[in-house]
């Protein structure tokens, strides 16, 4: 049996191992988070935010991101209600019908950038920007792949013919992206004054877009070690006592 | 419990629901084999991961909405909007790679000891079934979970139900709702998820009591071992925690540190651009897929998968051998480790691509399944000398 379940075990490794890779042209990232016990970094996280706020936020949705969340990066409610503040979103209709727009609250959910996707089709030539919160679910490592396809636009090779309101990029499955490069440089400042350039711009909005997509990674490495270290403390006792019990 | 004082005078509870009287028989005076080991704590191992999924699930039923567009959404936004929501749906998902994992070594260890002999061929039986419908349930979870690959994986399925002769359309028609994936589909889902998932119980309890009415199998194979070789199996509780110790933390790693281990990320809502060319099941269920895409059409998929489980359920019958334990039949438990990796080799070239070497590494690993069981397994035990097996317990572990 022994015999049966290491065979088992060799294969699989074996097979993983041997797994081909799929080809696109990447550029691998280290993210902290990526590690084993690797958490969020924070401060990347808020720029990450920032960036998202003025380069995505017009045409990309975080549908399953309420401004509450924003407490994870390290904002203080205050500054979430001064976010917040600037944000007018719909509540309700008055008498006659018309919408009441009225300041968001921090429980609302991001305010989607389009009233429908039949608007967005008809802004976007037909190309609907799909909702960020998880977009890096939705890739093998999807932060990778965000950050490549940020940093992926080229010209087009002589080739390849370029349809009406698309742009060439390598990262992108086929090449061909109706989205146009969307980080532009100095649309972020920092806190220190200085304005991060479009390579760091595009890392924090892939860490950003890692934490919408996988928001409890941090607790869930910490509890899961914790209980790890309790069972390890559990298994220890309880062996002990079995030993003692069998010597009475 | 002190033997004399819970024996001595029954009380009022007792003495009109014997609960004690089953903890005694079943479980503190109840002989077993002395040489156990620890892969035969993996029954109990099943009922902590039934317990498990149990609850995780009827808590995540609480916050599922059976709707197209609710199934993925509403589960999603219980990860993040309730408190340890995450892991719950955790548990529950990782919990079903644990429940395959110790139910996949539980059925390896029945073909390599030759558990299905001496009276035990319904108690084999039974554990079968309820194998068969531990993927029914796993299938049932998986697709219910909504999105692109879900809804893929629910169309092909009912592919294969309609490739049933007689009723299979009509079938395939009351599984779907409709003609096809609809609105009308996923409550159909979670309803046959949940009432397989309690059914399933049903089926360990009868499997447990099959198993308990036949003389106690055991790893050399002994088919009435001397009354000097029993042990009461509270003897095994060391080795039961072992086991459940060494379940619980690799459980803890996976939800901690892999959550969805060996699950499509299709599983949950993800933007309809990032959908996967081709539809992969979870892990638990990739040996079957390979069966099903070696039968190269719906109705060829069907007869192999549901052929290979005949079989399984079949070896009391394909295997008729004296000897019983794969210690003791060299070669017999050489094929049985041919057979473990070939299943294996079946499942990782299930979820490749249909291109390359892949469907032949599928074909060719289809038909040693089929091999094994009737051609090597019968004539193994025809032509096979086994070494002589001991009259008592050679090696005691209790």
């Amino acid at each position: 049996m022994r015999r049966l379940l290491f065979a088992a075990a060799v294969a699989l490794t074996a097979l993983g191992l041997g797994q081909s890779a799929r080809a696109e042209t990447r550029t691998p990232q280290s993210f902290r988070f990526q590690s084993l016990f690797g958490t969020y970094n924070k401060a990347s996280l808020q720029v990450g935010f920032a960036v998202y706020q003025a380069d995505c936020a017009s045409c990309h949705g975080l549908s399953l991101v309420h401004y509450r969340d924003l407490a994870h990066l390290g904002l203080s409610p205050q500054d979430i209600a001064a976010i917040v503040s600037h944000i007018k979103v719909q509540k309700g209709v008055d008498p006659a019908g018309k919408p009441v727009l009225a300041p968001a609250m921090a429980r609302d959910a991001f305010k989607s950038p389009f009233p429908d996707e039949a608007a967005a089709e008809k802004k976007f030539h037909g190309a609907i920007p799909p909702d960020l919160s998880l977009i890096e679910r939705g890739h093998r490592d999807g932060a990778d792949f965000v950050f490549s396809l940020l940093m992926g636009y080229r010209a087009a090779p002589p080739n390849v013919t370029m349809p009406p309101h698309h742009f060439y990029n390598i990262a992108y499955p086929g090449g061909l992206i109706a989205m146009a490069p969307p980080l532009k440089p100095g649309s972020v400042t920092l806190a220190d004054g200085k304005k991060p350039d479009v390579q760091a711009m595009a890392h924090d909005v892939a860490e950003f877009l890692a934490w919408t997509a996988d928001p409890t990674l941090d607790q869930r490495k910490a509890v899961g070690l914790r209980i790890i270290i309790f069972l390890l403390i559990l298994g220890a006792l309880g062996g002990f006592a079995i030993r003692a019990g069998r010597r009475t | 419990m002190d033997k004399s004082e819970s024996e001595a005078a029954p009380g009022w509870l007792e003495t009109r629901l014997p609960l004690c009287a089953v903890w005694r028989t079943q479980w503190r005076d109840h002989l077993v084999p002395a040489n156990l080991t620890l892969v035969w704590s993996f029954g109990v191992l099943v009922a902590v991961a039934l317990g498990v999924l149990t609850l995780s699930g009827i808590w995540l039923g609480f916050a599922y909405v059976p709707t197209t567009q609710g199934a993925a959404l509403s589960i999603e936004r219980y990860t993040r909007a309730v408190n340890f929501g995450w892991l719950i749906r955790d548990l529950h998902r990782d919990g079903a790679t644990m429940l395959f994992g110790v139910v996949f070594i539980e059925l390896f260890r029945g073909i390599y000891y030759g558990s299905y002999r001496n009276r035990r061929e319904l108690a084999w039986i039974i554990e079968v079934v309820r194998f068969f419908a531990f993927l029914a349930v796993g299938f049932f979870g998986f697709a219910m979970t909504g999105g692109a690959v879900a809804d893929a994986a629910v169309t092909i399925m009912a592919a294969h139900i309609a490739a049933i002769p007689l009723f299979g359309s009509a079938l395939a028609h009351w599984f779907l709702g409709g003609f096809m994936v609809g609105s009308a589909t996923a409550p159909r889902l979670a309803m046959a998820h949940e009432t397989i998932g309690f059914l399933v119980l049903l089926i360990a309890l009868l499997g447990f009591m099959a198993s308990r009415a036949a003389p106690p199998a055991n790893p050399d194979g002994i088919a009435v071992p001397d009354p000097r070789d029993m042990v009461p199996q509270s003897a095994y509780a060391g080795k039961l925690f072992t086991a459940f110790m060494i379940f619980a933390l690799i459980f803890a790693v996976i939800v901690a540190f892999a959550p969805g281990l060996g699950q499509p990320a299709g599983m949950s809502l993800t933007s309809p651009m990032a959908m996967p060319v081709q539809p992969v099941p979870p892990w638990y269920l990739l040996g079957f897929h390979g069966l099903a895409r070696a039968g190269q059409s719906a109705g060829g998929g069907t007869l192999l998968t549901v052929a290979a489980l005949v079989l399984l359920g079949a070896l009391p019958w394909l295997d008729q051998g004296i000897v019983a334990s794969g210690r003791y039949r060299p070669l017999y438990a050489g094929f049985v480790i041919v057979l473990a990796i070939d299943w294996v080799v079946l499942s990782v070239a299930a979820a490749q691509p249909a291109t390359g070497i892949w469907p032949a590494v599928i074909d060719i690993a289809t038909i040693y399944v089929f091999v094994h069981f009737i051609v090597i397994t019968p004539l193994v035990t025809m032509l096979e000398r086994a070494h002589p097996v001991p009259a008592r317990i050679a090696r005691r572990t209790a």
